[in-house]
């Protein structure tokens, strides 16, 4: 079996190369079936690739040991579900995973593009197979996922502990199609350079694609966070670990696109900034993994590390060079006459929000290399952790936060004083008293009132604009209010959805400030029958249960919560976890969240004599805010990802009564233009 | 974390010498002679670690300055025909019935 999934990958590496030759062979000698066949051979590399996958999973779910990677991050009594996510535990499989994702879209994009954008897809096609070439070269050569042991072992080495958990089977994959997904709006970005024609066509054929994988980035990095918060037990969801920081940079970039290309499309400037972003996007996706597998950096999440760094250095600095040398190239085809009236106006909030967001950017990637740079300078080693993240990004956050009010609601072009008022009086009386109430109730740190005020002025811009729109229908059509607001956002997904993804943030934001601001911990010892209070809750220790099975031993401990009033409302279950073949202890956090705060325990130790235990509480304000913000933002993508059926309809309508169709309209009318 | 065979016996070491009567400066101090630099949890305000704090601003800046330079130099560019912003990427064959319709809800949308 290990023997197909190897052959599987060489052919797959031969069919990327042949893909490339072809389809460029294809375009420059003009012979379309050159062309066809390259995309034959990209569905058959994705096909081969996903041989190699399914040999992958075989040999981890049938336990064989035969197989270094199976012994090293499985073992026969690993839970089934486990087994399966193994396939992302380790360097080899993550790398294979992440080229099926590759081939997979690159599959997805030639369907889209077999008869669309004939001049510019294959290229695209190209840069993607080349991407695939490096990942495939990898798995060939250097890393391999199905090298043999000399001698099978008798059992695995298990997967480790930490890595046993939900939220980490669904948080790399998610990243992982975040960050995989970029590569095709900027293979088509680089597509465009490379063919000239410059104009805003690669951006609309991979709008959704762009937004995609905004999407999944956006859950990559929630479920990281969740996974953090969970499983790692010390109370916080996010300590700006390298690792985390290379999740979080091309989400910023990614932001800062899907804003700018928005003027681009309306008034065909920034092109240069928008190829720009999108490669800065791809190459940080690269430098992610650059920095996790290289050990450049030290990190907590560097459960896999090797000598793969040199390699995606190399890589990544081809890339860079390569597209920065064709925006030189292109650089005067690609000046545009720009036009900007007013500082007061959308394309200026947008250019803030870009300057903020590549602003956040850069800090956090300053923070994660100047380690590396302060070795290298003053041969001293330091740490950069979360105390400088959140000085330097806090208020970049909060200029982020007011421009999220303020970009939606301002007009393009130039906006008068009076509509300036009309527009914004009433969100800055909502932002001005939330203000005051938070005062009067005693919030006394300068920047938690900021944050809560700026929030609520968003909060209301999004209000008033929603109360607009609805006002509108009701008025013109006779709508309902209910029925008003379901078409105001059904018939304007776009707009709509992008406001609540809006509110999403927000939201998210509310909870990372009071969790940051007002997190209480208590560390305490206590006998059977002992309590301990924190905040309004009184915690009785009642005694502990075991259980031990092949996999895992455990020991479980049973915690009363008390109200302010004395009334019982939860038991809590810590536990403590040995699992059995790794020979590895871990922690089991209880979690009790309501949308005021968190009731977070951890049973941190227990004594020889079984009898006393040690627990860690910590109350977390409105931490809970931050996962309905995530969710938010979730249904605010599919809001915006949704087939908008009418305008899908009068634009074929157009397209039928027009003979010459224009090919703009042509390409929103196929699918995946939108 | 619980577990951390790091951080459990530090924080009792920092119990004691709290007890001892040892303030942060000073249990900080401690910490830096014994490890090194690294085991400050954020570069100190001072020498070439400067440049880690005063980086992301100092790109602000530039980038904030370089903004505002081209977005002079677009103002300065004469503005196209009021009713379009785009005049140029205009569809060609945009259908003047579509138009019409769309001019009419515009105005009653005012």
């Amino acid at each position: 079996m290990p023997q197909l999934g190897n052959l599987a990958l060489a052919i797959a590496l031969i069919l990327a190369v042949y893909s490339i030759v072809a389809n460029i062979y294809g375009m420059r000698r003009n012979a379309p079936d050159f062309v066809v066949s390259a995309r034959h051979a990209i569905w058959s590399m994705c096909a081969m690739v996903t041989i190699a996958v399914v040999v992958l999973w075989v040999a981890l779910l049938r336990s064989d040991f035969s197989l270094e990677y199976a012994a090293s991050y499985s073992s026969s009594t690993l839970p089934t579900a486990y087994k399966i996510t193994a396939l992302w535990a380790g360097q080899q499989g993550s790398l294979l995973l992440w080229t099926w994702l590759l081939a997979i879209f690159t599959s997805v994009a030639a369907f889209q593009n077999r008869r669309r954008n004939p001049d510019t897809a294959p290229y695209a096609l190209a840069v993607l197979a080349g991407v695939a070439i490096f990942f495939l070269w990898m798995l060939n050569f250097v890393t391999r996922p199905f090298d043999l042991l000399p001698a099978i072992p008798a059992e695995g080495s298990d997967l480790n502990p930490l890595l046993q958990n939900y939220w980490m089977a669904i948080h790399p994959p998610s990243l992982y199609i975040g960050y995989v997904s970029a590569s095709v709006p900027f293979a088509f970005g680089a597509a465009a350079l490379i063919t000239g024609k410059l104009d805003d066509g690669w951006i609309r054929s991979t709008r959704r694609w762009a937004i995609f994988s905004w999407f999944f980035l956006t859950l990559g990095n929630l479920f990281g966070a969740r996974w953090a918060y969970e499983v790692l037990g010390w109370g916080g969801y996010w300590a700006w670990d390298p690792v985390e920081n290379a999740a979080f940079m091309p989400w910023l970039v990614m932001t800062a696109y899907l804003h700018s290309v928005m003027i681009q499309e309306r008034k065909d400037m920034l092109k240069v900034w928008n190829l720009s972003l999108i490669g800065l996007a791809f190459g940080l996706t690269l430098f992610g993994t650059f920095i996790t597998r290289s050990g450049v950096i030290s990190s907590v999440h560097s459960f896999t590390q090797s000598g793969l760094g040199p390699y995606f250095l190399s890589f990544l600095i081809a890339v860079t060079v390569a597209y920065t040398a064709l925006l030189i190239f292109r650089s005067k085809q690609l000046r545009s006459p720009a036009e900007f009236e007013s500082y007061l106006s959308r394309e200026a909030a947008f250019l803030f929000n870009n300057l903020i967001l590549v602003g956040i950017t850069f800090a956090v990637f300053w923070g994660t290399i100047f380690p590396v740079l302060s070795e290298a300078v003053r041969g001293v080693k330091i740490t950069v952790g979360p105390p400088f993240f959140n000085r330097v990004n806090a208020p970049l956050a909060l200029g982020l936060v007011f421009l999220t009010g303020i970009g939606p609601l301002i007009a393009w072009r130039r906006t008068t004083a009076d509509n300036l008022v009309r527009s914004f009086a009433a969100p800055v009386a909502i932002g001005v008293a939330t203000g005051i109430i938070g005062a009067a109730c005693g919030l006394r740190q300068w920047y938690v009132l900021t944050a809560f005020s700026l929030a609520a002025f968003v909060m209301g811009t999004v209000l008033v604009e929603f109360r607009r729109g609805m006002n509108a229908r009701r008025h013109l059509l006779a709508e309902p209010r209910a029925k008003a607001l379901v078409n105001l956002v059904a018939k304007n997904n776009r707009r709509y959805g992008g406001y609540v993804i809006h509110v999403g943030v927000i939201v998210a934001f509310i909870g990372i400030v009071g969790s940051s601001f007002f997190r209480t911990e208590v560390k305490k010892s206590v006998h059977a029958g002992d309590s301990f209070t924190i905040g309004s809750y009184t915690l009785r220790f009642l005694g502990f249960s075991e259980v031990d099975t092949p996999h895992l031993a455990s020991a479980t401990a049973r915690v009363e919560v008390l109200g302010p009033d004395g009334r019982e409302i939860t038991v809590m279950t810590p536990a403590k976890l040995f699992y059995i073949r790794a020979q590895q202890p871990a922690t089991l956090v209880a979690i009790r969240s309501t949308p005021l705060n968190d009731l977070y325990v951890v049973l941190a130790g227990i004594d020889d004599s079984g009898q006393t235990a040690t627990f860690e509480v910590f109350l977390t304000p409105l931490v809970f805010w931050l996962w309905a913000g995530g969710l938010l933002m979730v249904l605010g993508t599919v809001i915006v990802m949704w087939p908008n059926v009418r305008e899908r309809a009068a634009i074929a309508t157009v397209l039928s009564r027009s003979s010459s169709a224009d090919r703009e309209l042509a390409d929103l009318a196929a699918p995946g233009g939108d | 974390m619980p577990t951390c065979g790091f951080s459990v016996p530090m924080r009792a070491e920092i119990d004691g010498m709290i007890r001892k009567g040892m303030n942060r400066a000073q249990i900080i101090a401690f910490y830096r002679h014994k490890y090194g630099e690294k085991v400050l949890s954020a570069p100190t305000a001072e020498g070439f670690n400067l440049l880690a704090w005063t980086m992301p601003f100092i790109a602000l800046v530039l980038g904030g300055g370089l903004m505002v330079l081209l977005v002079g130099r677009w103002r300065s560019n004469p503005p196209s025909a009021p009713s379009g912003s785009k005049p140029a990427g205009e569809p060609s064959s945009f259908d003047p019935e579509l138009r019409r319709r769309l001019e009419n809800e515009l105005k009653e949308r005012r």
